[in-house]
């Protein structure tokens, strides 16, 4: 079964263009047409919303109780404190907590917050920092914890003297820690 | 492993509404996050500015949270733009907000004008058995003052539920709104905004969360203060100089005097008064202070005259003040020239 939303976003765009013309170089245009009035008074918007509010918009759907529903709660989440954050050289990058796989213990400084930084994405700021950043490629297993990384691997990544972050397809990804198999309990990720 | 997929489609950043008009030495970057629900394993997406594709990380039972940021860096903030919760058995929906006014990048209109809402929900099943989020969603409208402000930092928690319904058919329903129900008051110089939501039934898995959502922004009327002229006096001179003051001019709008010979009506094509002339074309209303001078040659001969503000928007003409005056500057001699020898 295939969920198909959209995150449908138009091009950014915040400007504020003022001019002020000469009455010759300024035409009103065709005022034919157009609806015109007074601007509407506070009297005549609140007649309006007296009588709007008899109408309610959802009036025609099954209404629900607001006091109960009050409880649900609005979405929330901050990126920034959500976030591990990576610096350096004038840069700056998110990760997922739990992203990072090997921490130098000389890099530590270099995860933390620089306001004066340019944003990058992850993909971007490991492109450029190559040099001492690796992305290391993790199964779903792996991610969720139910599979645990190979000795060999976290062997290599202590002594590779580089900042590890784990990625699934391009995208850094959180690692949970892994739980050892019980049969008794059901699993969080299964097949369906 | 089974595993649900998910097809996002991103588009580039729009959400902007809660940012400064001006944004100078800013910089943003776009993030679009998945979290699992139940465990909190997070994946960021690596996706273009525009574009879509296949979200390759699944949708493992539990469901999972795609939420799209914006974060600038100084100071370093995040802005939560969307989020949609995803589940095997979860509708999927859509909210389409339609205004009079075709600015595309956030849905906008006016403290007095009528906005459309189109929901759509696909995938509620109907079965006896089937668990009941799957057969219901929740539509919520909430309605929140900007407090005389723009929306910059406005705290969404805090945003007021109007209504709320159940939907238990898939497919569109529109809902009317004939006026705006942002708290506040003068009615006509609220500014806010109305969001509608869709959201799950909670269950075992998750919270009630949300599906889609979207909301309008409502600017206030806008309102013109004409001082220098007075109503009905009579002007032989030089024409006084004058201050408009101009307040919430719409973002999208064209605002200007104008002058026409004889009493106050609607529709009349008159002539600008030079240096009163303003184009906005921005993401929040502005107020404005004309001051003009030496606009006398605009009377060609005397009379009777209206001085009218008029301000142009996606929604019409709306007059915000006007003057009816007479000017009378011909001297006129009574009398009569003799000669004496």
């Amino acid at each position: 079964m295939r969920h198909i939303f959209s995150l449908d976003f138009s091009s950014a765009f915040v400007s504020v263009l003022l001019l002020i013309l000469s009455g010759n170089a300024f035409s009103q245009g065709d005022l034919k047409g157009l609806e015109f009035r007074n601007a509407a008074t506070h009297d005549e918007l609140s007649q309006r919303l007296k009588m709007a509010r008899q109408n309610s918009p959802m009036g025609h759907l099954e209404m629900r109780d607001v006091e109960e529903d009050k409880k649900i709660a609005a979405p929330s989440g901050d990126f920034v404190k959500d976030s591990e954050i990576i610096s350096y050289n004038g840069n700056l990058t998110f990760v997922p907590k739990g992203a990072v796989l090997n921490l130098p213990e000389r890099f530590e400084s270099r995860l933390v917050t620089d306001e004066k930084a340019k944003i990058k994405t992850f993909s971007e700021f490991s492109v450029l920092n190559r040099g001492w950043i690796t992305t290391y490629e993790v199964d779903i297993e792996t991610a969720f914890g139910k599979k645990p990384f190979d000795p060999a691997k976290i062997e290599w990544m202590k002594n590779s003297g580089r900042l590890i972050i784990a990625t699934y397809k391009g995208g850094a990804i959180s690692v949970l820690p892994y739980t050892e198999p019980d049969s008794a309990t059901a699993n969080t990720a299964t097949e369906q | 492993m089974k595993h649900l997929s998910a097809v996002i489609l991103a588009g580039a950043l729009g959400a902007l509404s809660v940012l400064p008009s001006f944004i100078q030495g800013q910089d943003y970057t776009n993030f679009i996050r998945q979290i699992h629900v139940t465990t909190g394993l997070q994946w960021d997406i690596p996706v273009e500015a525009e574009g879509s594709q296949l979200a390759p990380f699944p949708i493992v039972l539990g469901g999972s949270q795609f939420e799209l940021y914006t974060v600038k860096n100084s100071p370093l903030t995040s802005y939560l733009l969307d989020t949609r919760y995803v589940n095997s058995y979860v509708p999927v929906g859509e909210i389409e907000i339609i205004s009079e006014d075709p600015y595309d990048v956030i849905p906008r209109t006016r403290a007095d004008r009528p906005f459309q809402v189109k929901v759509t929900v696909n995938g509620l099943l109907s079965g006896s058995s089937d668990p009941l989020p799957s057969k219901q969603v929740t539509l919520l409208h909430h309605a929140q003052s900007y407090n005389g402000g723009n929306g910059q930092d406005v705290d969404r928690n805090q945003a007021t539920l109007q209504a709320s319904s159940s939907i238990t058919s898939n497919g569109t329903t529109t809902l009317e709104f004939a006026i705006t129900q942002v708290p506040g008051n003068p009615r006509n110089r609220v500014r806010g905004e109305e969001r509608i939501s869709i959201f799950s039934l909670a269950d075992y898995q998750a919270d009630a969360s949300q599906i889609a959502s979207d909301f309008i922004q409502i600017w206030p009327v806008a309102s013109g203060e004409i001082s220098g002229l007075n109503d009905n006096d009579v002007y032989k001179g030089r024409m006084p100089e004058l201050e408009i003051e101009l307040s919430d001019l719409y973002p999208n709008s064209q605002t200007y005097a104008q002058v026409y010979k004889g009493a106050l009506d609607d529709g009349v094509e008159g002539i600008i008064v030079p240096g009163s002339a303003l184009v906005l074309n921005s993401t929040v209303p502005e107020d404005h202070t004309l001051e003009i001078s030496g606009w006398d040659e605009v009377f060609e001969e005397d009379g009777n005259y209206t001085l009218e503000v008029l301000t142009i928007t996606p929604f019409g003409v709306d007059r915000l003040g006007s003057k009816t005056f007479e000017v009378d500057r011909i001297m006129e001699v009574n009398g009569a020239v003799t000669s004496v020898e």
